[in-house]
């Protein structure tokens, strides 16, 4: 009898985490679990006995869990937001990435969507939100704005494994009864084709919008409020921006770490790292152009309680962190990616960028709650092991939310790798003939 | 039959993601228009409630449609026989 | 309808502490303990602000108590998303209890910071808990809370008078900060009866506010120290 997935010819890799763990996908299971285990507990003990075993204090009533709220949801801006953009421009590269983002986008979603629920002082009354709700609140905007996204992604990343699940129902030995199911039928005629593309397209538009409201929105929970440095109309490009910059790079080390373990060498080649190496040099330099026009006009009129947060920054307690921020953000990836653009290069200069991300919001969130405007006595808010702990967590249920998907599912989109082969080729020489002046002209 | 009662499982479990998304379609929208109401009785004003939801609300509905849509095209399109 | 205020008056205030203690008792405010208070998180729902200016040998020190501003444009109730922060009556900025999730959205949208969080359940000590206000009901763990201008008084202040047959007077309903201050620095009224002391004395050249470009509104009154 021949081995599964010999039916699956020249892609046939693409399905062995499916139908060949090795001993390494138990491996990382366990580790995974155990600490997302060790998070749930640290969060049940807080259910339990409040939100004191945090570090919080009065005036730094937001900080770990709203920083890794924003991080998270920022996140999620890679995966469908550069699908989505990629397909829309017919990018011919994106095939192999499309849903390595996608997937980013569902689960990281999830887990962002967690973190106000666990920042609540009574999560045991998050239903009073729903009963009392007052829509002046940007909460409810946030609420609104990831419900939308979440639906939206989950649709996105799902109209197109349905062509690669029912391979997978036809060829494959496991998991059949599933496959069936989230197949719908699907046989690969010309009716079933289009009426996919159709799907997709319209998915791939709407997804746009909504994705640069959704961390819209987000920045609006600090910019609707009166505090200094906060108070910024410039907010909301901010973070979109700043989103995109660590999607991408997120997005990026996602890729790097997959193509090692799940020896995707042939498909994820060092051109569409290159590529999306261009696109974070881009938003590097884009996110350093926001970052310095909000620092500028603080630092220009020398109003005293913004000035009061500014020092703290550049030179107060949190200077390690904030021109940490600005080297890991700006200096390394730029010289990294202008001059050593190899996939070591973009790795490093992606790693680099997700902690100056996070850094960054940590900065925009604790400076400006401890510079309160009246004289009250703060300290130095200090995370404890609670917070630490909840955070490794998210990072932990997000490799799992991807190990898992990975178990199940083909981490590319071995349909349209097929799509790209057959007819990619072809379509891209007819689209150039169409920009050259003369017709005749013979491109190979 | 055995394979009929199985197909006929997987029929009404294929349509799980399509009851899912029409129900956080619906199920917002109950959420929206009651608070609309809320913000009425209590003399507060409305304004917001009902401009995020001329946007909110089509957007759900258009996803559950699309899904819906390729639901019911995929069934459509199958293989005659 | 009324618009309740306080006024403060600089000159009369000595710092003695008396305001924030029977605030403390009044109200049942959690004794949080040395370790949470070294933490910052001691609740003082009526507080005093350090403002230190000039430089020596001109320096100054200038203690202001600071009870919550009762703004009436409140930053705190436009972002409340469950409505647990509102302004009831009179002006009163309240807060409901039980419906407060927690969030923490006001504490951090107040430009004066005078909201409080309950970090772990309130707990007191046997002889304080005989001592406890049946009129003030008391907080569970992971609420926000905040001084209230003892609106429970104005509620035994309206029965009081309705059961006398009579309309409310200026001097029926008094915070017990306002009650309990020896030199009597802290006034509080009605700042829309022409004939309350408050009103008189809002008008007065000394009165400012705390902030009053920011456009919040608050209802509390400083009377500058005289020159």
């Amino acid at each position: 009898m021949k081995r599964a997935d010999e039916h699956f010819g020249e892609d046939a890799i693409l399905f062995d985490p499916i139908y060949k763990p090795g001993k390494g996908f138990y491996v990382a299971l366990s580790v995974f679990l155990a600490v997302a285990g060790f998070a749930v507990y640290l969060y049940i003990r807080q259910y339990f006995l409040g939100l004191g075993v945090t570090g919080l204090n009065r005036p730094v009533f937001w900080s770990f869990y709203i920083v890794n709220f924003v991080f998270f949801i920022g996140i999620s801006h890679a995966g469908t937001l550069i699908s989505a953009i990629l397909r829309l421009s017919k990018a011919e590269w994106r095939r192999p990435i499309t849903r390595v983002a996608e997937i980013i986008t569902v689960v990281v979603l999830l887990i962002g969507a967690l973190h106000p629920i666990i920042d609540m002082g009574r999560p045991d009354r998050a239903l009073n939100v729903f009963l009392y709700g007052r829509y002046q609140s940007p909460l409810l905007w946030d609420l609104t704005a990831i419900t939308t996204y979440l639906m939206a992604s989950t649709v996105y990343l799902y109209l197109p494994m349905i062509p690669d699940i029912a391979m997978m129902r036809d060829k494959g030995t496991k998991f059949k009864w599933l496959y069936t199911i989230l197949s719908w039928g699907y046989e690969g005629t010309p009716a079933q084709k289009h009426v996919i593309e159709k799907g997709m397209t319209i998915m791939m538009v709407m997804v746009v919008p909504i994705a640069v409201s959704v961390h819209t929105v987000i920045s609006y929970l600090f910019a609707m409020t009166v505090q200094p440095m906060w108070h910024s109309t410039i907010f909301a490009p901010y973070f979109v921006v700043g989103a995109i910059f660590s999607g991408t790079a997120v997005l990026l080390v996602v890729m790097v770490v997959l193509r090692k373990i799940y020896h995707l060498e042939t498909y994820l080649k060092e051109i569409h790292f290159k590529h999306l190496g261009t696109i974070l040099l881009v938003m590097s330099l884009l996110w350093g152009y926001f970052t310095f026009s909000e620092y500028l006009t603080t630092y220009y009129p020398q109003e005293p309680h913004e000035m009061k947060v500014f020092w703290y920054k550049f030179i107060g307690p949190y200077a390690v962190f904030f021109w940490g921020m600005v080297a890991t953000n700006l200096v390394i990836p730029v010289l990294l990616l202008s001059f050593k653009k190899d996939i070591k290069g973009i790795f490093i200069a992606s790693i680099c960028v997700s902690i100056g991300m996070w850094l960054e919001r940590l900065n925009i969130i604790v400076p400006s709650l401890v510079s309160t405007r009246l004289p009250y006595p703060t300290g130095f808010y200090v995370p404890t092991l609670t917070e630490v702990g909840i955070f490794l967590g998210g990072i932990a249920l997000f490799c799992l939310g991807y190990l898992l998907f990975a178990k199940l599912f083909p981490l590319i989109t071995v349909w349209e790798i097929q799509e790209g082969r057959e007819h990619g080729i072809k379509e891209v020489n007819d689209r150039i003939r169409s920009y050259l002046p003369d017709k005749k002209i013979d491109v190979i | 039959m055995k394979n009929g009662n199985a197909g006929k499982i997987i029929s009404i479990l294929q349509l799980f993601p399509v009851i899912i998304v029409w129900s956080i379609a619906l199920g917002f929208t109950t959420f929206i228009i009651y608070i609309i109401n809320l913000s009425n009785a209590l003399e507060d004003k409305p304004s917001i409630a009902v401009g995020i939801s001329l946007v909110a609300i089509p957007l759900l509905w258009t996803m559950a449609s699309v899904l819906t849509y390729v639901f019911v095209g995929l069934k459509r399109g199958r293989k005659k026989g | 309808m009324a618009k309740w205020g306080m006024v403060i008056d600089l000159d009369k205030c000595t710092m003695c502490g008396t305001c924030i203690a029977s605030c403390h008792i009044e109200n049942n405010v959690a004794i949080v303990g040395p370790e949470e208070a070294k933490k910052n998180r001691a609740i003082f729902w009526m507080d005093t602000i350090t403002f230190e200016e000039g430089e020596y040998p001109n320096a100054r020190i200038k203690i202001v108590p600071r009870p919550c501003m009762n703004c009436q444009s409140p930053q705190c109730t436009y972002v409340c998303p469950v409505n647990a922060t509102q302004k009831g009556e009179g002006g009163i900025i309240g807060q409901i209890y039980p419906r407060c999730i927690g969030c923490r959205y006001c504490t951090v949208a107040c430009p004066y910071t005078v909201k409080y969080f309950n970090w772990y359940k309130p707990e007191w000590e046997k002889e304080f808990k005989k001592a406890l206000n049946p009129d003030v009901s008391l907080r569970p763990r992971g609420v926000v809370e905040k001084c209230t201008f003892c609106t429970h008084r104005l509620q035994k202040a309206k029965e009081k008078a309705k059961a006398e047959g009579r309309k409310m007077i200026d001097g029926d309903y008094w915070p017990a900060c306002a009650e309990s201050c020896p030199t009597g620095a802290i006034y509080f009224g009605d700042l829309e009866d022409i004939n309350s002391k408050v009103y008189e004395l809002h008008r007065s050249p000394r009165a400012y506010r705390l902030f009053e470009d920011m456009g919040t509104d608050p209802t509390v009154y400083y009377l500058m120290e005289g020159r």
